[in-house]
């Protein structure tokens, strides 16, 4: 009987006996997925969608970098029922603050422009590290006061150019 | 500050401005549409410090200003007394209002009800994600967005929370996860983001590298393909073939069309004086539902066919006697099997039938390439071996209008 009970001890804890579940395949996934999908027969006639649009992470891709209003408007002109719009993920997260620092410009000493600027506040992607789109507020530090004549010219003016234009 | 484009009442397209006016001067704070679409706003503000500027509320000023992003920033120092003068602006911090996952999502929401409400177009909030897995990273697809490096995902639930365990996954870690929440995933422009060059002559080798990778990758078990791409680095024909050598080997993504816009007019590159679009492509789904759920449902079960909504403005359909139809993989015993079309507004458009052999390989075998002459036919096709099925439809001169998802037939 000790015996028994002893054998009947060890066998539970032969770890080799324990079963780990087993992944279900990506297969199997779908197939669950759809038992709890929408049943029944198709809508009469199928839906247009533009699949792949962006707005608020345009990052100066297009001449009209878009709202969701213009993308939106632009759909029902042309007879598109619907729109899914598909972001660049980092849009979504606004936590980090986009700090341009104005020290790396070019000055054009014609029309005082300074362009090339470092910083880039779109946010959108092109590099990671640039995260951008929504952004409600801003704050210009400013230091130094209006100058007398002969003072730096390259403070005459500041003009950001504008992001590259990059698809993705 | 200049902002996103609008298309107020329909008629008046146009990019918001904010114009600060930020003075020494002893004036009284004010805010006024300078023009449509122009806010103007004048601020006393010291001749040193951090001045703080709400563009939020200062946008609210323009209609639908919560909806916009910033999209080029200039300042200019004005003398008003003939003599030079300077400021020095130490640095700009752009700082959100709402920096939040969850907060954002939501808003997304609310822009897309507000404009289903107005324009009557249904709006979905995905993502597009392009964290490199290290197989793309060893590639080398990561910088021109190649073969799975960017993704697109749609969630069923509306609600941001899954988008926290999907961070900075990419490639196969990606499509998993997302499959485990009853999402889609798509493989975006598989050749590459960049337009079409006038010199496509180095296209044909990434082309390739992108298919062999793809097949060896089995497209990280992606659901859909961007097909319907006329130029990302290849043609539609040439996103075709790849589409096409994925089905040969056994890989079976469904094929969809997109513009990718970032911000222009839905133009007909045909027709149009202004022509920023050159890929017009939309996705036909056939729907059970309109809701999140139904659509992801309609995309995995691959109910959809893909064109250029300018030149094709009919639909598409077929079915395999009872067992089968556009978008599924079905086995079959038999030798043969009779698939009938259901194509309309197809007048003046060539109608072609495709079948390609399921077979290792980096090529592809094609058993048929055929026009079909009725829009309502019924074909039989050799199904002896495992092969894919789909249909074309064309301009006479070949050009391309609308592509049917494959039905895939295995033995």
């Amino acid at each position: 009987m000790l015996a028994a009970v002893a054998s009947l001890a060890v066998s539970c804890l032969d770890v080799t006996k324990v079963r780990t579940p087993v992944p279900r395949s990506d297969a199997q996934l779908a197939t669950a997925c759809e038992a709890a999908a929408p049943k029944g027969p198709e809508l009469p006639t199928p839906l247009s969608i533009s699949l792949h649009t962006h707005a608020h992470s345009n990052h100066g891709s297009a001449s009209r970098p878009a709202s969701m209003e213009f993308d939106a408007f632009q759909a029902k002109q042309n007879g598109v029922d619907a729109i899914v719009w598909s972001e660049h993920l980092p849009v979504f997260d606004q936590g980090d603050s986009v700090v341009i620092t104005p020290a790396q410009g070019r000055l054009d000493p014609d029309s005082l422009n300074v362009t090339g600027l470092q910083g880039d506040a779109t946010r959108l992607g092109a590099v990671r590290t640039t995260r951008s789109p929504r952004v409600y507020s801003t704050s210009l530090s400013i230091s130094g006061k209006m100058e007398r004549p002969g003072g730096p010219k390259r403070c005459g003016s500041i003009a950001r150019s504008p992001a590259a234009h990059r698809l993705d | 500050m200049r902002l996103s484009w609008h298309a107020d009442a329909g008629d008046l397209e146009q990019q918001y401005q904010i114009h600060y006016v930020l003075t020494t001067n002893a004036v009284p704070d004010s805010r006024s549409l300078e023009a449509a679409g122009v806010v103007r706003v004048v601020r006393r503000v010291a001749s040193s410090g951090t001045v703080i500027l709400d563009l939020l509320s200062d946008a609210s000023f323009l209609p639908d200003g919560d909806d916009n992003t910033v999209v080029d920033l200039s300042w200019y120092v004005e003398s008003h007394d003939s003599m030079p003068h300077c400021a020095v602006v130490k640095r700009v911090v752009l700082k959100s209002a709402s920096p939040s996952i969850d907060a954002n999502w939501y808003e997304s929401q609310r822009f897309a009800e507000r404009y289903w409400e107005r324009f009557g177009v249904f709006g979905y909030i995905g993502f597009e994600e392009w964290t490199p897995d290290s197989a793309l990273a060893t590639a080398g697809f990561a910088q021109p967005g190649r073969g799975g490096s960017h993704m697109n995902v749609l969630l069923p639930p509306s609600d941001p929370g899954p988008l926290f365990g999907l961070w900075e996954i990419g490639g196969r870690g990606l499509v998993r996860k997302v499959h485990e929440q009853c999402g889609v995933v798509s493989i975006n422009h598989p050749f590459g983001y960049a337009l079409l060059p006038a010199d496509t002559a180095g296209l044909g080798a990434i082309q390739a590298d992108v298919t062999r990778f793809l097949l060896n990758q089995r497209a990280f078990e992606a659901d859909l393909l961007e097909v319907g791409l006329p130029a990302r680095s290849g043609t539609v024909d040439q996103h075709l073939l790849l589409w096409d050598r994925l089905s040969a080997g056994g890989i079976r993504t469904c094929g969809i069309g997109v513009t990718d816009t970032h911000g222009w007019r839905w133009d007909d590159p045909a027709t149009a004086t202004y022509t920023e679009n050159r890929n017009p492509y939309v996705t036909w789904i056939w729907l059970r539902s309109t809701t999140r759920v139904g659509l992801a449902s309609a995309l995995r079960r691959c109910r959809a066919y893909f064109g250029n909504p300018f030149v094709f403005h009919g639909t598409i359909d077929f079915s395999i006697d009872t067992i089968g139809a556009m978008g599924q993989a079905i086995s079959v015993r038999s030798d043969s099997v009779s698939i009938r079309f259901a194509i309309t507004g197809a007048t003046g458009l060539n109608l072609w039938m495709v079948q390609g052999l399921v077979t290792p390989g980096v090529d592809v075998q094609y058993l048929r390439r055929e026009r079909v002459a009725d829009t309502a036919a019924t074909l039989w096709v050799d199904t002896r071996r495992p092969s894919f099925v789909r249909v074309e439809v064309r301009l006479p001169d070949g050009t391309p209008a609308a592509f049917s998802n494959p039905i895939w037939l295995a033995k």
